[in-house]
């Protein structure tokens, strides 16, 4: 397969071919490691040594601290070698295997559909019930993965009973009421 | 040989077959049909969404349901890898090849009564095999002490890493962050909390299975809406479906080689820590056209090329469930899930539990059994009713995956906190995913963390802090060898090979 053309909906990065964008990538990650490792060094510094009998043992820093040093010479060796691949103007061999970054407008609207759907989830079924909440979030995620109005409410309203059958009348797992319902139940 | 008396057996048949088990096993094969069988949604993505109902089920029932939706969802797979290019599963990548090629000349519906009659004989001969080795094995397997179960830990992981779809050091990175987020959660030498930042739902550490549902579940979804509503649309199927499994035996009669072949290299590969039906299918396949004397036949729609790979998925999964039980090893990402839900039930995997859960174990080995038998019937119905399945809209099939994703991890620890776990992991997921990054090592990493550390921590406690035991006890030694092997053995070969080529040059 072929690696030409630029990546695809970011005209904004004149790039040559898919592989220096691979090699972006991989800078990106490599940075991100970094960032994390840092994370780990900076929450664990407080963990306190273990010493047993005057012998000082592994303890609880031990394991994540050198996790974080195996992840510092993951990222440096990602950042330098994608530094040295792009002066070199190669292609690394997992560009082919990463999947087209071909993002739509359409394709974005669908993503963070689907993650403001499960962030406003818990909120709505705790204010309207797990009927009720579950079946608005489900409704609109189907509109706007363009699914027709009545449709997508009534695929919604099978679909959330058959759930709330299953786990809230055969497992019995406490699924919420709802404020307003339990307002209006005084 | 079974291991058990006549008397056991009579009681395993007893168990699998009373309503609170049968039933529930029966729900999940059919289940394991249409997510297997749908794109996009994988066969390890059906044992986690199906993993929140088998835990209120007894460990019998919800083992088995685990057991019967593998099966049948790698199976289904090949539904429409066979009619429509698109493997189902990623475990039916192999199926697009020779089975596609069939069903342009019109002869879809044999390929497919071949997969259905192949994948039931190779899961059985997976789950023999797994019978006749597991026992002795886990007897081997009692002299393991420490040292020997940190360097298995770091074994399954570097096959994990070695093998998963990228390249070796992509893996190894996803391993190592797998084992980063292992240690959220209260250290157990200590019982210092680490990571939790004072959020008591943390101090169990992440949640497993809503870990394991937004890995495989949300960053599917992530990926497929990306793409935009055109490319939801699955095209129809136009093939008139028609089984006949006369035709289908007598083939299968006569290429009874080619297929006990494949069963026994997918077992092979499928116990091999890390490598599940997917690779095992491509191996199979491998052999099967190298050994084979028209090779050159291979991908024109080669009958050999359809049963080869069918045989070697199914069988495989008896294969993944020999380091699993024995070891406490995961030998694919859906024995990963396994143990997570095996922790649940407060089993612990390894050697012990062949005797300690003696009845549990000989059970799941009869309901594998019996599912690979009842999977013609419910097979046979999925072929027929897979052209109207595939009627289904996507973006339904789609918007179902993430509410079923949301309510099951709640419905495990009755956590709201673990729906975020979930969708951030389906985040980090998808993202790794863009980044060319294998998301098997980090689930086989989470899973794997507590025995790598612990055993690692303990060990060094008992030599007082000294590195000598793990590397001087003959069976550490080995596994120790073993791993620099799967990490040095393939480059050390490509540069031999480079060598010897420059000589002769």
């Amino acid at each position: 397969m072929p690696l030409t053309g630029g990546p695809e909906g970011y005209p904004f990065l004149q790039l040559s071919n898919r592989g220096d964008w691979m090699n972006i990538k991989n800078i990106f990650f490599g940075i991100s490691l970094l960032v994390l490792s840092g994370l780990i060094f900076f929450f664990g510094s407080s963990f306190p040594n273990y010493v047993v009998r005057g012998n000082k043992l592994p303890g609880p820093k031990f394991f994540p601290f050198t996790m974080a040093v195996i992840i510092i010479i993951l990222g440096a060796y990602y950042i330098i070698k994608s530094l040295i691949m792009i002066k070199l103007k190669r292609i690394p061999k997992d560009a082919a295997l990463a999947p087209s970054d071909k993002i739509t407008l359409d394709g974005i609207k669908n993503v963070i559909a689907i993650i403001a759907g499960i962030i406003v989830f818990v909120p709505l079924i705790n204010l309207l019930g797990f009927i009720l909440g579950a079946t608005i979030i489900s409704t609109a995620l189907m509109i706007i993965l363009n699914v027709k109005v009545w449709r997508s409410l009534v695929y919604s309203v099978i679909l959330v009973v058959a759930i709330f059958l299953i786990f809230g009348m055969v497992f019995k797992i406490p699924l919420p009421e709802g404020i307003v319902v339990a307002m209006f139940q005084g | 040989m079974w291991p058990c008396s006549r008397g056991d057996r009579m009681d395993i048949i007893l168990s699998i077959l009373s309503p609170d088990v049968i039933f529930p096993v029966l729900f999940a094969m059919t289940f394991g049909i249409f997510v297997g069988g749908l794109p996009g949604l994988t066969a390890t993505m059906a044992v986690a969404l199906i993993i929140p109902i088998s835990y209120y089920m007894s460990p019998l029932a919800g083992l088995g349901m685990v057991l019967g939706v593998s099966f049948t969802s790698i199976f289904s797979g090949d539904i429409p890898a066979t009619f429509l290019r698109i493997p189902g599963t990623p475990a039916s990548g192999a199926a697009t090849l020779d089975g596609f090629e069939l069903a342009k000349k019109g002869k879809g519906s044999l390929a497919l009564t071949l997969d259905l009659f192949c994948s039931a004989i190779g899961g059985l001969i997976g789950i023999l095999l797994l019978i006749l080795i597991a026992p002795p094995l886990a007897n081997f397997a009692l002299q393991f002490t420490n040292f020997e179960y940190f360097w298995l830990g770091l074994f399954g992981l570097s096959m994990s890493a070695v093998l998963s779809k990228g390249n070796m050091m992509k893996g190894l990175t996803s391993a190592v962050l797998g084992l980063a987020i292992s240690t959220i959660g209260i250290d157990i030498t200590t019982g210092y909390p680490r990571f939790t930042f004072g959020n008591i739902e943390l101090m169990d550490g992440i949640g497993f299975i809503p870990a394991m549902i937004g890995l495989f579940g949300i960053s599917e979804v992530l990926k497929r809406v990306q793409q935009g509503a055109a490319k939801l649309q699955l095209p129809p199927i136009t093939e008139k479906v028609k089984i006949s499994p006369i035709e289908a035996l007598k083939i299968i009669w006569k290429e009874k080689m080619t297929l006990i072949k494949a069963a026994f290299v997918g077992t092979f590969i499928g116990a091999l820590p890390g490598a599940g039906a997917d690779i095992a299918a491509w191996v199979a396949y491998g052999v099967e056209k190298k050994t084979s004397k028209n090779s050159e036949d291979f991908g024109t729609g080669n009958i050999k090329g359809v049963i080869a790979p069918t045989s070697a998925n199914n069988a495989a999964l008896g294969g993944t469930w020999i380091p699993a039980l024995v070891f406490g090893v995961p030998g694919d990402t859906i024995t990963a899930i396994v143990l997570g839900a095996m922790l649940m039930y407060g089993l612990k995997p390894g050697p012990l539990i062949f005797t300690e859960s003696r009845e549990l174990v000989n059970g799941v080995f009869g309901i594998a059994v019996l599912a690979n038998i009842l999977m013609i019937p419910i097979g046979y119905l999925g072929i027929k009713a897979f052209a109207q399945v595939l009627k289904l809209k996507t973006s339904v099939v789609l918007t179902g995956v993430v509410l079923f994703s949301m309510i099951g991890s709640y419905a495990i620890r009755n956590s709201y906190f673990d729906i975020y776990v979930m969708l951030a992991f389906g985040f980090i997921g998808y993202i790794m995913e863009r980044l060319a990054v294998p998301l098997a090592p980090m689930i086989l990493g989470i899973i794997l963390g507590p025995m790598v550390e612990d055993n690692l921590r303990v060990g060094l406690i008992k030599t007082g802090g000294s590195m000598n035991q793990f590397f001087t006890r003959p069976i550490s030694l080995v596994l120790f060898l073993l791993i620099l092997l799967v990490f040095l053995g393939g480059p050390t070969v490509g540069l031999l090979k480079k060598a010897f080529k420059s000589k002769k040059s």
